[in-house]
């Protein structure tokens, strides 16, 4: 009974979402350009920045970030800088301490090559308070993955400096999962215990930018049930760092709640929006742009947030009903991770929920 | 047609509920390439706690935090199994001097803790920021004070005297418009049999039977036209 309420609380809470339209994490994508060209990458960033041209200027997304913090309480917001590779905008300390100066919460994602003594002091003074890491596995996986032989050495350089600087903010390890590394995920969790880092997160490989290459690091149907037993197995113990599924799916009763803290919830176009380089204002960074909702060179972030996304609050349910129609998990799942939407792999199965099932049904 | 769709979904849940083996939370986690949730408690509420004598020259200076487990970021309850345990690290740091502040830790229950702090550095509109374990929350409190009457008491046993509330004072402004809620004998008082009888239009608190010694009382007022409360304790001697 108590459950059942909770879950009926659960869906109110959605609806009130909804319908609140205020924003909790503002995404900025400052660049395409990186320092490495991951062939997973579900961004096709490059090492040459051939859009460098298009990108917001600092004025630009100062501006934004100030007419935002006018309309909503900016002490609620996070604003989260991905990439392309952050720490290589020269601007970026200057934004992140003036978005702080505002009173939003700064954060960034960052594959962890360029952090040195100097940046890590440069972030402490731009107050950045959250810092996610992108390592994806064991040594051998991570280079493979990222194309570059010695990555995975540079970023645990990167991560052991943020210590030795004594970093006050949260650090966290973002590690996508493909077939490449799903049988290896203990030895890497065991190699980060030591670091001190405090979680990771786990995400599925998906289909979008050169990632669209790479049929063969898809995870299969029994991948993805060994993943997701993995974590729930590896959550039930005693452990020393937190091990979690980052919140791109819905994998009905046998692992919600199991494989991380709550039901999932994707909160794309509802509490999460995204500025990308050129301006496009989206759900978040890394769905399709087939749904962007504006550019903020023609209106404002708040006017967009305000009166478009139509597709992510209440078209939702008609946006999904080609893949979702008739299915009764909907109203738990919605669909799912807004992101896996439009995903470009042929045959590809968009829904993970019905990959379990099909595991379940060959058992 | 819409009747069935309810009671479909309605079976859905009861199904799930039924079959699930976890405890069913809710809550927000982020798939997208930021920060993770980091969040899982909420300060519920604060409000500095100003002591006077009847001077009204301050005594001490503190600030009462409560924070609550149950409600977590994106404002999703968090109906889960969590609780506060005594290995908690929290750190309470002045943003504006960037200095660490001690505070004293009292839980309440599982999911609440109340945390009182004394910084000698407490200013008005001051950020502070509170992180435990990777949980971090920043916010913004308002030193506020309650004035008293500097007309000294003279009470005594079975005597009957009272204390006038002069004002709120919240950062520089005075605010005359409030309403004095409640106040209490405070628990600590070494005389217990002394009370608050009335409380005469909204300013005048009259009390009795107070033994010669020091009380402590603890008022709660309430800004009006707004639904912000004010918590202080007013220290009186009685001669």
């Amino acid at each position: 009974m108590h459950k059942l309420k909770t879950l009926l609380k659960f869906l109110e809470y959605k609806e009130e979402l909804k319908e609140a339209i205020s924003i909790r994490y503002l995404m900025w994508e400052p660049s395409l350009m990186c320092n490495l060209e991951c062939i997973h990458c579900s961004n096709l960033c490059t090492q040459s920045n051939t859009m460098k041209s298009k990108e917001l200027t600092t004025f630009e997304i100062k501006k934004e970030l100030l007419d935002i913090s006018k309309h909503y309480d900016a002490r609620e917001i996070y604003f989260v800088v991905t990439g392309g590779e952050p720490l290589l905008r020269s601007d970026l300390m200057e934004v992140g301490k003036y978005a702080y100066s505002l009173g939003y919460k700064f954060g960034i994602t960052t594959n962890g090559i360029l952090l040195n003594t100097h940046t890590v002091k440069a972030l402490q003074k731009a107050n950045l308070s959250n810092i996610a890491i992108s390592l994806d596995g064991i040594a051998s996986d991570n280079d493979e993955l990222r194309n570059y032989i010695g990555a995975y050495n540079k970023t645990i350089k990167g991560i052991k400096c943020l210590f030795e600087q004594n970093f006050k903010g949260t650090v966290s390890i973002l590690c996508c999962v493909s077939s490449l590394n799903v049988y290896h995920l203990e030895e890497f969790i065991d190699e980060l215990i030591p670091l001190g880092i405090s979680t990771i997160r786990f995400t599925p490989i998906f289909g979008q930018g050169r990632a669209l290459g790479q049929k063969n690091l898809m995870l299969s149907d029994k991948e993805l049930h060994d993943l997701l037993t993995f974590i729930k197995e590896y959550r039930k113990k005693e452990n020393k760092i937190n091990v979690t599924l980052g919140d791109d799916g819905y994998y009905g009763v046998e692992f919600e709640c199991h494989i991380r803290n709550n039901l999932h919830y994707c909160g794309a176009g509802i509490e999460w929006g995204a500025i990308l380089y050129d301006g496009t204002v989206i759900g978040a960074t890394h769905i399709s742009k087939k749904y962007k909702e504006g550019n903020i060179r023609d209106n404002s972030f708040v006017e967009i947030w305000k009166n478009n996304f139509y597709d992510y609050r209440e078209g939702r349910k008609e946006l999904f009903s080609p893949y979702c129609k008739d299915c009764e998990e909907w109203i738990l799942c919605e669909g799912g991770g807004f992101h896996l939407l439009d995903q470009q792999i042929d045959g590809n199965e968009l829904c993970g929920y019905k990959k379990l099932r099909r595991i379940e049904n060959e058992k | 047609m819409k009747n069935n769709i309810e009671i479909n979904r309605r079976k859905f849940l009861e199904k799930f509920a039924k079959f699930s083996t976890a405890t069913v939370m809710i809550g927000v986690c982020v798939a997208c390439p930021g920060p993770g949730p980091g969040v899982k408690a909420e300060v519920e509420k604060y409000y500095t706690v100003d002591i006077f004598d009847i001077d009204g020259k301050m005594v001490k200076k503190s600030l009462d935090i409560s924070i609550n487990l149950s409600v977590i970021y994106l404002n999703l309850l968090y109906d889960s199994s969590l609780s506060f345990n005594d290995n908690n690290l929290i750190i309470i740091k002045n943003e504006n001097t960037k200095s660490n502040i001690s505070f004293t830790q009292n839980k309440i229950d599982d999911k609440t803790l109340k945390l009182t702090l004394v910084d000698n550095q407490l200013n008005y509109g001051s950020y502070y920021s509170l992180s435990i374990d990777n949980i971090d929350k920043l916010f913004k409190f308002n030193t506020t004070s309650i004035k008293l009457s500097k007309e000294r008491l003279s009470l005594s046993l079975d005597a009957e005297d009272s204390v006038v509330v002069e004002g709120l004072y919240i950062k520089n402004e005075t605010i005359s418009d409030f309403t004095i809620v409640s106040v209490e004998n405070n628990y600590n008082n070494y005389e217990k049999n002394g009370r608050v009888i009335s409380i005469i239009e909204n300013k005048i608190i009259r009390l009795r039977g107070f033994k010669q010694g020091k009380v402590m009382l603890k008022v709660i007022i309430l800004q009006n036209n707004s639904d912000i409360k004010y918590s202080g304790y007013i220290y009186v001697e009685i001669t």
